[in-house]
């Protein structure tokens, strides 16, 4: 990992831009992401159109057929920014090989040199596929944008990177533990999917599941941004779920000093 | 250039070999769509042969296309033009087979189970090249006296040393008892005990079994100890085949005499050698090996101006640093 | 006899590679039980995602709710058998570093080379999961005991295709990219399409997912053989083309392997 030599002198910042630049060298790569952004949401509003049609109905559960085209997009789009699931992977390369050592008596603290890092490429993926999806969405069907709701659209994300990162944090330090942990942070793709609105609209789960998860940290990874920006999510959901995001991350960041400090000891004996 | 018989192990015989590789000319974003190719020669008409049941030693630098003449010799590419024929077989179609009765050492490319012991890759090997138990278990043992591994049972292969390790690749390869064993860079990065342990098992192997052994080296010590023969390779030619006698006489029959000199002494020392230190009363000097030289030295050493002297022969190191530089030498003046 | 011997000694090689893998992971024996545990959520998730489709709405027109389940197993056990068969970063970096030299210095083929040593076991315990949510679903179906077979032979033949397919991709992008990232794309696309039957992406979409990209075989037409949908017929179709493409994909990778330039000196 050259690029977190940069943290030397200049600091957090400038890993975050040296990440977000280096990523211009993975070109095919992202052609291949934002295609299977563009093309995976197709599946589901395929999925939705026909069990509106057998349903013979235009809302269920107040969720308009209207809205599945703009709706399934921009959760896609959202998808290549959150959940943070590159920081694991990095954990686990970091530990496995041994290189951790190396990082932890450098003048710079480990855990936010990872967020720096990821945030790069999160950086990068919103610049080169969210608002491309987004600008295609937006011409294809054309929504009435709020200004208010615009601006509020990038903080959370911004806050639901930062949510999922100290998750994906916490799943890394087990990577000193145990032999491979892609598999961890797959199967938790698996759960955001679900619970978190990337296959079904939140507002679509039966009203006490859906109360419930509201309170939960999924609900806020991928279907509050959405409903804030199409308009789906009223104003008083939209602050109460930027405030139990709050509180989550509160929570996790908590959480994951506890985790960091009783496996930094183990994390330091793995690969060395 | 010595005749393929029936009697080599390994021959090769004007072998060729041209990379293709494809670059972006430019870095646009679009670049990956056109690519500029371009073509590295790594091999321009290589013949040599190895004698079988003897120790030769392959020698280049980064570049000189050495690890593609092994890929070659294993099977793991076809030459674009010349005979390869290694074991009596073509290795690009007899792969397999040749396969097994050849055992490889890659440098540091793991061959172990990590989270297992290394008795554990050893039995792998064994189902692998389905050796009869009892026969396994008299080498293993074999093998792990000679090479002092204490205990290959308990750890797992990633609390082992690199020394361990490399130790434990080696008997990995050879548990067959490969009529052909290939080395690339065996000794890399591996500790001292370790490295001597390692040359004295491949020397075993030889004289015990007769086995033919082919390695590919940087380290100058494992030429010296192992090889009868050497071949060197450089920008895709072999630029010298011979015995290892034959390159130390062409390229080190001299001599470095070290000299310590009384006071006031006055001695013309350029008929002598070649100066190479010069401090006070101190002079290192190279000189040619021939009769002339030898009597001034021998006068010159007895006489009083000398207090003190000391005679070595040439490094296996310094001669291929001069033989180095020689080649370098002959193509800065061919062009 | 030359071809079965060599074929007998690829699947040996298979076995000891497999073997030695499990090994190595029932090492850590606590872990086992671990992933056993976790792995648990992805079908849970699945089974929750049908469930509300099916609560709210009337569902998939000439679907059931235990039939998706059965199909979304199926695309579950697909997308942890193929990466615990063929890890895609663990192939590249075998192919980037070197590694794989090594292999071909064994005395097998390189395609066997390539099925013996680059699985993940951790992706096994995944399989197990998924395969117990296939059986809850099927448990829930009227099956007669030569659906269950032509099922399971139709699952192992897709699944070989699409292994091979992915490995052919893998190979196509390495020498092109250096890298495994299309590839992981590529397949997540793909089973996100095959949870759903294809038939809701009308005949080209089924004629796609089936013969072009043939990752239909291991999903959708064994949960069609499952249920009763399609019957013998159907089998025998199924089983003609996927034997005519695994031999398809079969040369291919021969091919490719061959022209397979590792770092070069």
């Amino acid at each position: 990992m050259q690029r977190r030599d940069d943290l030397l002198g200049n600091g957090y910042l400038a890993v975050l831009r040296t990440t977000f630049i280096s990523d211009f060298g993975y070109r095919i790569e992202t052609l291949a992401r934002l295609a299977r952004r563009l093309i995976a949401p197709i599946a589901s509003v395929i999925l939705w159109t026909i069990i509106y049609a057998a349903s013979n109905t235009t809302t269920i559960n107040g969720f308009p057929r209207a809205d599945i085209f703009i709706y399934f997009f921009l959760v896609s789009a959202i998808g290549s920014v959150i959940p943070n699931a590159n920081i694991s992977n990095s954990m686990q390369y970091d530990i496995q090989s041994g290189n951790v050592a190396t990082y932890l008596i450098k003048p710079f603290i480990y855990p936010l040199a990872l967020i720096a890092e990821t945030g790069g490429d999160a950086l990068y993926e919103f610049t080169f596929i969210t608002l491309p999806i987004f600008f295609v969405a937006c011409a294809t069907v054309g929504f009435n944008l709020v200004l208010l709701r615009v601006a509020l659209f990038p903080i959370e994300i911004l806050l639901g990177f930062l949510m999922t990162s100290l998750i994906y944090f916490m799943i890394g330090c087990l990577a000193a533990y145990v032999i491979n942990i892609s598999g961890i942070s797959n199967t938790l793709l698996w759960v955001f999917n679900v619970l978190g609105g990337r296959l079904i609209p939140l507002t679509l789960f039966p009203a006490g599941i859906a109360s419930v998860l509201t309170i939960l940290p999924f609900a806020s990874i991928y279907y509050l941004p959405v409903a804030t920006i199409s308009g789906l999510a009223s104003w008083s959901y939209i602050t109460n779920g930027i405030l139990y995001m709050l509180g989550w991350i509160a929570v996790f960041f908590l959480a994951s000093l506890l985790v960091w400090r009783v496996s930094k000891k183990k994390i330091l004996a793995a690969g060395g | 250039m010595k005749n393929a018989t029936g009697e080599d192990a390994i021959a090769i015989n004007d072998v060729r070999k041209t990379f293709t590789t494809y670059e972006a000319r430019s870095s646009s974003f679009l670049s990956v769509l056109s690519k500029r190719k371009t073509e590295k020669k790594a091999l321009r008409g290589v013949s040599f042969s190895v004698k079988k049941g003897s120790i030769t030693a392959l020698l280049g630098k980064n570049g000189s296309g050495k690890s593609t003449l092994i890929k070659l010799l294993v099977g793991i590419m076809a030459p674009d033009s010349g005979t390869v024929r290694v074991l009596g077989m073509d290795p690009w179609k007899e792969r397999i087979t040749l396969a097994r009765r050849m055992g490889v050492v890659l440098g540091a490319h793991p061959t172990l189970y990590n989270d297992l012991p290394p008795a554990q890759s050893f039995e792998y090997m064994r189902r692998l090249y389905r050796i009869p138990k009892n026969e396994y278990e008299k080498r293993l043992r074999h093998f792990i006296r000679l090479l002092e591994l204490d205990d290959v049972n308990r750890r797992q292969v990633r609390e082992l040393s690199l020394g361990e390790r490399m130790k434990c690749n080696f008997i990995a390869a050879v548990l067959h008892l490969p009529d052909l064993i290939v080395l690339d860079e065996p000794t890399i990065g591996v500790d001292l005990p370790s490295t001597l342990k390692l040359r004295a098992t491949a020397l075993d192997l030889q004289k015990r079994y007769g086995t033919t052994i082919l390695i590919a080296t940087h380290i100058l010590e494992d030429v010296k100890v192992l090889a009868e023969e050497v071949v060197i390779l450089d920008k895709g030619k072999v630029v010298f085949n011979g015995s290892k006698h034959d390159l130390s006489v062409l390229f080190g029959d001299y001599k470095t005499v070290e000299l310590y000199f009384a006071k006031n002494a006055k001695v013309n020392l350029s008929r002598l050698g070649t100066v190479v230190d010069r401090r006070d009363s101190y002079v290192k000097i190279e000189i040619r090996s021939d009769k002339a030289r030898d009597k001034m030295l021998a006068e010159l050493v007895s006489s009083k101006n000398v207090v003190d002297y000391n005679i070595s022969t040439p490094e296996i190191g310094e001669v291929m640093s001069k033989f180095y530089s020689r080649v370098g030498g002959m193509r800065a003046k061919k062009r | 006899m030359k071809l079965i011997d060599n074929f007998l000694d690829g699947l040996h090689a298979v076995y000891l590679g497999q073997l030695f893998g499990w090994k190595s992971f029932l090492y850590y024996r606590l872990q086992f039980i671990f992933y056993l545990i976790y792995a648990a959520a992805a079908p849970l998730a699945s089974f929750l995602f049908i469930y509300v489709i099916y609560h709210v709405t009337v569902g998939i027109p000439g679907w059931s709710f235990y039939q998706l389940l059965f199909l979304s197993g199926m695309v579950g056990m697909l997308s942890a058998l193929v990466p615990y068969i063929c890890s895609s970063s663990g192939m590249v970096n075998g192919l980037r570093y070197g590694y794989f030299d090594l292999y071909l210095t064994r005395p097998y083929s390189a395609f066997t080379a390539l099925m013996a040593n680059f699985s993940d076991t951790t992706g096994m315990m995944y399989v197990v999961d998924q395969l117990a949510l296939v059986i809850y679903a099927g448990a829930h179906l009227t099956v007669t005991a030569l659906g269950v077979i032509m099922t399971a032979i139709t699952f192992i033949l897709g699944t070989i295709l699409v292994v091979m397919l992915f490995q052919i991709i893998i190979l196509f992008s390495y020498r092109v990219l250096r890298s495994s990232g299309v590839v992981n794309n590529f397949f997540n696309t793909l089973t996100t399409f095959a949870g759903y039957p294809l038939s809701l992406y009308g005949f080209t979409g089924t004629v796609f997912l089936t013969l072009v990209v043939p990752i239909g075989f291991a999903t959708y037409y064994p949960t069609e053989l499952f249920s009763g949908k399609v019957g013998v017929a159907a089998f025998l179709y199924a089983l003609v083309f996927s034997a005519i493409l695994i031999f398809v994909f079969y040369k291919i990778i021969s091919v490719k392997l061959r022209g397979y330039v590792s770092a070069m000196g």
